[in-house]
């Protein structure tokens, strides 16, 4: 798979696969705290489709980021099952997963090209061709000219999307993100938003997408889980009709203004 | 036609005076003389304490004994023809610092990895390791006298020591503190244990492993001396020894000068190394709370 071949109309002009690529059914995840059971998750029944972009929406606490990390392979269930392509997950599939987290996460004394082909490096698959697709995906994001600066060099928001193209340079089949933006400001953010609907709409990757903020999920989305706290389950997953190519003027669609007001409803 | 009201003075639209450039300039150069001045003024008061002492010292000295306080020009006096010898025993004394230091910190080092790695040996090992950091090690010295004889050994036996402690305890501390979130970027890209320690544990231990490395070079000058005090008869530490046994207290004053002046440069030495590899690894100190010199 090289996912910058085609451009953002081809992508969004092809249909849709709709084979499953993560599923989960009767997921629970309770754990223990303080003497007290937490049951954090509870009968998730829920498909990721390969090639959409799905958004997990909830209150802090409602376990939209373990619900993440069972995907990715860091933790494990209590009880159900949840497969990858068909398989069950028990352990880390760092070659077909991509996870980009709330903090950038750069190692301060690599530089950013080193930063970027720090998870091929450690499954042993850094070559010539990671090596030209880093620099095509730091390219794409607007970092070719820092490819050699350190971390440190660069602001917040370009170090996320630095920490983005770490997650891609590999070829992952999924990418799992965390609140990935959840530390920025509110103009950044958004500027975020629109960069990474850019980059989704030129690879069509699977994306998993934790979010509190709901005008978040509902600019990027194809479909939206919307989860419950305490315990953690899916409320309703809504599907998107908000239409393609995304960008900044999206957020004054009525489809998109529809959408969000159903979610802060479902919500609230 | 020029309209202008006879109260308000007249107004220039579009002319601005303002030099950014200027302005910057003119702060800056401000900034950097009110600096200048600092620095005099820290530098002259630094002075100013050093001749108070060296006064002080002179007042006490002229009321007392050449044998409880030497003037400070006696033992210039008696310190300044010996340079050689005493040049001499400092070179014996630091190269047993050093190699205390160095053995010592291998092995805190080694011990603080495999602390920092496995519950089980952290429980296992550390009533041993926190015994011989409870005893007081000097009282160790003797015994070593007894094991290694009067050369070099037992004295970087007692340096090694006593210079272990520091950096274990800060390696171990240091490879436990590294930020969860980079060990879960670790895990989930599927690294194993040995490329997790040496991509990201030892490097983010770093800061913390070096200032322990500082602290165990200038502990382990305490050790070389203890062990010249108990037996042998070179290095600074034997020097003084033998300069009480003849009264020679102007000489004794000058040794300890010399010590003082080994375990600056111990320090000061560390301390640039300390910076200049975090420095060149774009990693931040653990600290600011060295003294600033």
């Amino acid at each position: 798979m090289n996912y910058l071949v085609k451009s953002r109309e081809e992508n969004l002009a092809a249909p849709p696969k709709r084979s499953n690529l993560i599923e989960l059914s009767d997921v629970h995840r309770v754990f223990p705290s303080e003497g007290r059971i937490v049951h954090a998750l509870k009968s998730i029944d829920l498909d990721v489709r390969e090639g959409e972009f799905l958004s997990l929406v909830g209150q802090s606490g409602c376990g939209k980021s373990t619900l993440l990390n069972l995907m990715a392979g860091l933790d494990s269930i209590s009880h159900g099952s949840i497969c990858f392509a068909g398989e069950q997950i028990t352990k880390p599939r760092p070659s077909q997963v991509g996870y980009v987290f709330q903090q950038p996460v750069l190692l301060p004394w690599r530089r950013i090209i080193d930063n970027v082909l720090l998870p091929s490096e450690l499954m042993g698959r850094k070559t010539a061709a990671t090596l030209t697709r880093a620099r095509d995906l730091l390219d794409l994001v607007g970092l070719s000219d820092f490819s050699d600066s350190y971390p440190s060099q660069l602001s917040g928001g370009m170090q996320q999307r630095a920490a983005i193209v770490r997650a891609l340079v590999h070829e992952p089949s999924v990418l799992l993100m965390d609140e990935p933006f959840g530390a920025l400001d509110a103009i950044t953010r958004e500027h975020m938003n629109v960069e990474l609907i850019k980059i989704w709409e030129r690879t069509r990757i699977t994306v998993v997408f934790v979010t509190h903020d709901l005008h978040e999920a509902a600019f990027l989305s194809d479909r939206i889980a919307v989860m419950t706290a305490r315990p953690g389950t899916i409320r309703e997953i809504i599907v998107s009709n908000v239409p393609r190519p995304r960008d900044t003027e999206t957020a004054f669609s009525s489809e998109f203004q529809d959408l969000t007001h159903r979610l802060s409803k479902l919500l609230s | 036609m020029n309209i202008t009201s006879p109260i308000s003075p007249p107004i220039e639209f579009g002319v601005s005076k303002f030099d950014a450039e200027e302005v910057v300039a003119n702060r800056l150069r401000e900034l950097q003389k009110t600096r200048r001045r600092e620095v005099i003024i820290d530098q002259l008061l630094r002075v100013l304490v050093i001749v108070g002492f060296f006064a002080l010292w002179q007042y006490f000295a002229v009321r007392s004994t050449p044998l409880l306080l030497p003037e400070p020009i006696d033992v210039w006096r008696a310190t300044w023809p010996r340079r050689d010898y005493i040049m001499d025993q400092a070179w014996f004394t630091l190269q047993e610092a050093f190699l205390g230091a160095t053995y010592g910190g291998v092995v805190g080092f080694a011990l603080g990895v495999l602390i920092a790695h496995s519950r089980r040996a952290e429980t296992v090992l550390s009533p041993f390791i926190v015994a011989s950091q409870a005893v007081p090690k000097v009282a160790l010295a003797p015994l070593f006298v007894v094991w290694l004889g009067f050369g070099m050994a037992p004295k970087i036996a007692i340096a090694a020591l006593i210079a272990f402690f520091p950096l274990l305890e800060n390696t171990v501390v240091g490879l436990r503190n590294v930020d969860t979130t980079y060990v879960k970027l670790f895990r989930a890209s599927g690294a194993n244990a040995w490329q997790a320690f040496w991509k990201l544990r030892l490097m983010s231990a770093l800061p913390f492993i070096l200032t322990g490395a500082r602290i165990s070079l200038l502990y382990s000058l305490l050790g070389a001396i203890v062990g010249e005090f108990i037996s042998g008869n070179k290095g600074v530490g034997a020097a003084i020894v033998q300069a009480q046994g003849i009264f020679k207290t102007d000489l004794m004053y000058g040794l300890i000068a010399t010590l003082t002046l080994i375990g600056l440069s111990f320090y000061l030495a560390a301390r640039m190394l300390e910076r200049l590899v975090l420095h060149r690894l774009h990693i931040s100190a653990a600290s600011t709370t060295d003294l600033r010199m």
